[in-house]
């Protein structure tokens, strides 16, 4: 070992001078003198001496406690205090900085040599136990290996001070996914990954241990090995074929090399590798600490391994025991029970479709199957959050709602913590098990309602703000119409017609959209009454008289001898019989419009028949639909679409309904269905 | 007819385009016409002036037209004025809310002709 490195702080030159001479005589190595406690981090850090002789009354704002602190707090260097007295109160100060030592001035140079070497002792010893108490930390604590193996190797380093080092890892296989190196070059590691594992005692023999200097090389009992002279060893074997010591670091600049076999239940299941450029860097001892330490990774690898099957088994547990709890607790329903298991099976079949499964579980959309009778067959996740409290375990279960196919609904869902908000449910048929059943989704409607609300609020606003100037324009051209303001001129009153029915169409259509705004916030009430519908059917008819006649259509109405009692509501009746009669005149160019009226199973049924351009395709489909603008009447004649949403709506409403049946040539016909009063 | 026997009329009415109509289709008609836009303006005008008819709209600043309503039935003076609400509101729930809180007529603007009203003024008047 070459010589320690000492530093000497002493303002008193006269001393400092004398032990440098004493540690001269005594082969140390005197690394730096300096007088003034503000310079001790500086040079401490420059140097990097192996122990610090430190005087503890110093010129200067620091002294020589506070220096060591300093000292103590940034590097691991053991430090000696040297004083000319000892007083309790400094003794108290300086024994807080953990001191190696004290020497009392004046001072034998026994007393300096016994006081360093205890010391330098002392701190490798700590050095060592800290070392090995490090490595076993390292080998308890629960990590991924190879953050556990980089640790491993960064605490070796500090400990070895290594060039490169480099550890390799096999798993239970036996294959070797783990090369972590420090410093190596690739090549190296490629190189050297082609190198058995447990060193060679064949090749670590006997004769290769230079008998003149038997510390240059080791082969312990553990099968590790030192070479502290690779360049001298490879000279000495350079004949020996087929080494792949001198091989590999022929090629490569390293004079110390030790490898350690990591070893656990007498398996070699990897490697540590370091390596130093200078000779004769690795001693026996750190060796064994090696060895040591790389018996602990070894167990802490296994340790890690066998945790990470554990904890797939546990979970795979955990899930097993979940089940088996969940069909004790039904043993009770012998016929849940086999609904459960025949679901399990079911779900089973399910993850193995790991990517629909996936699509299905994490999808933002709430999937139910309930079967035919009406059983819960499975449930997703977001699914049982939007049904939240009601759904613990639903699988097995009724369901809350009954499935109606090709319905959809809405209802209250669930959100996040305590908020709820507006889910659209839909059935549609499916099969489960082979068997018929309900797909039932919901979706999470509450930013759609929400807006929905705001455009219904802002229409109901703005139509009831936009009648009252429209109604305004109105009545003063019908006053002008009427002669009350004064005569006009033929031409003039022409215009004055033209704006007067103008005001009087836009009247209308902001009405209309007002309905539909209230029939959309559901804010529309039903006052049913009873009457005669041969009276409203005439009433509205008196409506459309003009306009029929102007087109040259006839109307064909004969109305019931009897009086035809019907439970609706007047206005809402009136306004759907208006509407449908209006679509009627509107798309009938020439020919007739026939209205009949028939009872059937407590109903009155009114055909509305014309002999228009009917309605086919598409169309067909969506009349009823709002936004619905038909075309082939005359454009200035065109609705804004919403006449017979409105119809359906408020027949709906009244327990009646409308229904369409057209062929595109013979024109179309629209029936009417009113409860009858009785 | 003269000054003197001239029948008071009270329109409320916080459009000031009907209030124009109103007033010239019951003036040429030989009414007094008086005019308030507010529900409060209105009811102290009909404290203070004794109408023989009052026009009332709905929708109103301050009191509604419903306010003013049942104020006017429950004051033992203006108890037994003939009221005719005029009002753009029209759902059948606005119309019984009306006939019930006691107006004579409920006219919905814009569905009718001042025409109508007119005839309606001087039906409830020639009683």
């Amino acid at each position: 070992m070459a010589s320690e490195k000492i530093l000497i702080v002493e303002d008193e030159l006269i001393v400092s001078e004398n032990i440098r001479q004493i540690l001269f005589k005594l082969n140390y190595t005197v690394s730096a003198v300096i007088t003034s406690g503000e310079e001790v981090i500086q040079t401490v850090s420059q140097t990097k001496p192996d122990l610090v002789l430190m005087d503890i009354k110093l010129k200067g704002e620091v002294d020589g406690i506070e220096a060591a602190e300093e000292i103590r707090s940034q590097f691991d260097i053991p430090v000696i205090y040297l004083t000319a007295f000892v007083d309790d109160n400094i003794l108290k100060r300086a024994k807080i900085t953990e001191p190696f030592g004290y020497i009392i001035k004046p001072f034998e140079i026994l007393d300096l040599r016994t006081a360093i070497e205890i010391a330098l002792h002392k701190h490798r010893i700590d050095k060592r136990i800290r070392f090995s108490h490090r490595l076993l930390e390292i080998a308890n604590q629960s990590d991924t290996i190879p953050k556990v193996v980089k640790q491993f190797l960064f605490e070796v380093k500090e400990y070895t001070k290594y060039t490169s080092a480099g550890i390799r890892l096999l798993d239970e296989k036996g294959n070797s996914p783990y090369v972590i190196s420090d410093g190596f070059s690739k090549s190296f590691v490629t190189a050297e990954s082609r190198f058995p594992l447990k060193p060679d005692p064949e090749i670590f023999t006997l004769s290769m241990v230079d008998k003149n200097n038997p510390e240059f090389s080791y082969f312990t009992k553990a099968g590790s090995a030192i070479l502290n002279d690779i360049k001298g060893h490879i000279a000495s074997t350079a004949r020996k074929k087929g080494n792949w010591i001198n091989d590999l670091y022929s090629q490569y600049p390293y004079q110390s090399a030790a490898w350690i076999p990591i070893t656990v239940e007498n398996k070699i299941i990897g490697l540590l590798h370091i390596v130093n450029s200078k000779k004769n860097q690795i001693s026996l001892e750190t060796l064994e600490l090696l060895e040591k330490g790389a018996m602990q990774l070894g167990i802490a690898v296994k340790r890690m391994q066998v945790e990470k099957t554990l904890n797939q088994h546990r979970t795979h547990l955990e899930e097993l025991v979940d089940e088996r709890t969940s069909t004790l607790k039904k043993i009770n329903h012998k016929l849940e029970k086999e609904i459960l298991e025949r679901q399990k099976t079911e779900e089973k079949l399910f993850n193995s479709q790991s990517s629909f499964h996936n699509i299905v579980e994490k999808g933002g959309e709430g999937i139910i199957v309930v079967d035919d009778r009406d059983i819960v067959r499975f449930i997703n996740p977001t699914a049982k959050r939007f049904l939240g409290h009601i759904s613990k375990r639903l699988i097995g279960r009724p369901f809350p709602y009954t499935p109606i196919n090709g319905r959809s609904d809405e209802i209250i869902i669930n959100l996040q913590k305590d908020a709820t908000g507006i889910g659209e449910i839909r059935t549609v048929s499916t099969k489960w098990e082979g068997k018929k059943a309900h797909l039932v989704t919901i979706r999470d409607i509450t930013g759609r309602k929400k807006i929905e609300q705001m455009k219904s609020d802002f229409v109901s606003l703005v139509s009831h703000q936009l009648k009252t100037p429209v109604a305004e324009i109105k009545e003063f051209t019908d006053i002008m119409l009427r002669g009350m303001a004064g005569d006009f001129s033929e031409k003039q009153k022409i215009y004055l017609q033209e704006m007067h029915q103008i005001s009087a169409r836009n009247f209308r259509l902001i009405s209309t959209l007002l309905d539909v705004s209230r029939i959309e916030r559901k804010v529309i009430s039903v006052n049913l009454s009873m009457f005669d519908i041969n009276k409203m059917i005439n009433s509205v008819i008196t409506e459309y008289n003009n306009s029929i006649k102007q087109k040259g259509l006839i109307l064909k109405y004969t109305p019931n001898k009897k009086i035809i009692s019907v439970l609706a509501d007047k206005d809402k009746l009136f306004e759907a019989l208006n509407n449908v009669l209006d679509n009627a005149v509107k798309f009938t160019s020439k020919g007739s419009i026939t209205i009949q009226t028939e009872i059937q199973n407590k109903f009155c049924f009114i055909k509305i028949m014309d002999t228009g351009s009917g309605i086919t395709g598409n169309i067909r489909n969506k009349i009823f639909q709002k936004g619905q603008i038909l075309y082939g009447g005359p454009s200035t004649q065109s609705g804004c679409g919403l006449g017979l949403y409105i119809a359906r709506e408020f027949l709906r409403l009244q327990n009646g309904d409308i229904f369409l049946d057209s062929t595109s040539k013979k024109g179309s016909c629209f029936t009417l269905k009113i409860p009858l009063a009785i | 007819m003269n000054e003197t026997e001239k029948k008071k009329i009270i329109i409320i009415e916080d459009q000031a385009g009907f209030r124009l109509i109103y007033r010239g289709v019951l003036e040429s008609d030989g009414y007094e016409v008086l005019e308030a836009a507010s529900g409060q303006r209105g009811w102290e005008l009909i404290k203070t002036e004794i109408p023989d008819m009052i026009l009332l709209d709905l929708i109103l600043p301050d009191l509604s037209g419903y306010e003013v309503l049942t104020k006017i039935r429950d004051n033992e003076t203006t108890k037994n004025i003939p009221v005719i609400i005029f009002s753009v509101l029209g759902s059948g729930k606005d119309i019984r809310k009306g006939l019930e809180l006691g107006a004579n007529d409920y006219r919905i603007k814009g569905d009718s002709s001042p025409t109508i009203i007119l005839d309606k003024i001087r039906t409830l008047l020639s009683k």
